[in-house]
């Protein structure tokens, strides 16, 4: 159960490389939130502590290098003002300072559990995951990434970056989030986007977590929004798909029944937040 | 093939201003490294993050130290409580934590000063909520956190008369 050997990459390519060619089981170590928690640690680690730690401004995107800690991520002005402070709202009840100054989104992606307080606003706001596998780069959007609890499609490979496509000017996000007290792991949390003209919804993204397998957009309920009135019985419409888009199981935090009907209220708060309307 | 066993790994970096270098091993936690090289303020309580006792400055940050590995430090510049004081003269925080009565058993002590010098660095008069926040990362099971408010509260208004 003990590290035998750590290793100290100088590109995102040779922690690939040490992660196919070295014997034993080897993992990426970044924060170390995650990994240095489970009871069973790797042979070797490949760390990749501020290695891929940039965040930058790109034309039409914002680019998050995946080993960016929380607070930083929490911090970077341009990104609270793209997406109406989404990421920094969920931020702020995302465990305690400590934690947030040493956990970084790629650990909290690849760690894959449905309960990933980053997951939901980064799937509401369509982000692309870049991966370094040995052979290259590929890009896939992030509701391609999660496989299942615990698991992603990454296999040995490097979660790199994750592209944010700009929202478009005037958008209204929410992040909602019911845990035992401040700071806990989620219960549920939600993650809402709207753009509206005028009194009308031309795009609705809502993105659910610890409520299924793994971190889930409801794609029913952001259709019916789309084109509609901001009307409460629309998004009352909507709170009830997101609520059968879920399958929740039950276990020391909360009942499948409970998820379920928050599911629901915690879209609706959201969507209604995001029109203005105080709930 | 087999892994090269457990090489030891020389770590250098900056303890209270000054230079390091221990031998380490690869799995080597950074809170066991400072406690076997003599920080003896760096407690452990729970090893997953949640009591904030082994809190520690990394880059002026406040860090878990059970959750990072000692070689992550290399070349980084850590701040203990052991650096507080100057000599006999206690740290304003900890002259408050004493005349509030903020200390009980005093096993979360050091990681509570060092999350508060962090937030009087960053927000030299904090409202008490952020107070509140800036704890929220160390558990206390004794004082009920009122007494170790007050303190930094004090502490902080008196940073305002001295620069007055
Ligand atoms: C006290 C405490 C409170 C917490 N509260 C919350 C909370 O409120 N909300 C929440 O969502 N989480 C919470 N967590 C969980 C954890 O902090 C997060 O999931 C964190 O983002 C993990 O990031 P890390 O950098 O520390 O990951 P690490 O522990 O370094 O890595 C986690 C896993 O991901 C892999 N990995 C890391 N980076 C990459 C990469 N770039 N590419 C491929 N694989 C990678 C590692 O190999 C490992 O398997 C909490 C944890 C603790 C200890
Ligand atoms: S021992 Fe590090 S947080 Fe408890
Ligand atoms: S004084 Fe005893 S735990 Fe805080």
């Amino acid at each position: 159960m003990a590290v035998k050997v750590f290793f100290n990459p100088a590109s995102p390519q040779e922690a690939v490389r040490l992660m196919y060619e070295q014997p034993g089981r080897g993992a990426y170590l970044a924060g170390g939130t995650d990994l240095l928690c489970s009871p069973e640690w790797p042979d070797f680690v490949v760390n990749i502590r501020g290695l891929l730690a940039t965040l930058a401004q790109e034309a039409g995107e914002l680019v998050i290098g995946a080993a960016a800690t929380i607070s930083r991520i929490a911090a970077w002005q341009a990104l609270s003002e793209a997406d109406d402070g989404l990421m920094q709202s969920c931020a702020r009840g995302f465990a305690s300072e400590q934690i947030r100054n040493m956990a970084t989104v790629g650990g909290n992606l690849a760690s894959a559990v449905p309960s990933a307080d980053f997951a939901t606003p980064l799937l509401a706001l369509e982000a692309q995951c870049v991966i370094q596998a040995p052979e290259g780069q590929r890009t896939i959007p992030l509701e391609g990434f999660f496989a299942g609890p615990h698991q992603s499609v990454l296999d040995r490979e490097l979660l790199l970056k994750i592209r944010l496509p700009l929202p478009s000017a005037g958008v209204r996000t929410e992040f909602l989030k019911i845990g035992r007290n401040p700071g806990d792991i989620a219960t549920i949390n939600v993650a809402t986007l709207l753009e509206l003209e005028c009194d009308k919804i031309q795009k609705a993204r809502i993105a659910l977590g610890a409520v299924a397998p793994t971190p889930i957009r409801a794609y029913a309920a952001e259709e019916f929004l789309a084109g509609k009135p901001a009307s409460d019985e629309n998004i009352q419409r909507a709170a009830d798909l997101a609520r059968e888009a879920v399958q929740p199981i039950s276990d020391q935090r909360a009942s499948a029944d409970y998820r379920r009907q928050m599911s629901m209220v915690l879209t609706r708060r959201a969507l209604q937040r995001c029109l203005g309307r105080n709930q | 093939m087999s892994l090269r066993t457990r090489e030891t790994i020389k770590l250098k970096l900056k303890i209270n201003g000054e230079d390091n270098c221990f031998a380490i091993l690869p799995g080597d936690r950074l809170s066991t490294v400072l406690r076997r090289e003599g920080y003896l303020s760096v407690k452990t309580g729970c090893y997953t993050g949640d009591c904030g006792t082994c809190t520690v400055l990394l880059d002026g940050q406040p860090i878990v130290s059970c959750l990072m590995l000692a070689a992550q430090a290399q070349g980084s510049s850590l701040t203990t409580v052991e650096a507080l004081a100057q000599g006999s003269e206690l740290h304003l925080l900890q002259k408050a934590f004493l005349d509030e009565g903020a200390v009980q058993c005093g096993f979360c002590t050091p990681g509570m000063l060092l999350s508060a010098l962090a937030l009087l660095r960053r927000v030299p008069h904090p409202s008490e909520e952020q107070v509140r926040e800036a704890f929220s990362g160390n558990l206390c099971r004794c004082t009920g956190y009122e007494r170790p408010v007050r303190a930094v509260l004090k502490a902080a208004a008196a940073t305002e008369e001295s620069s007055k």
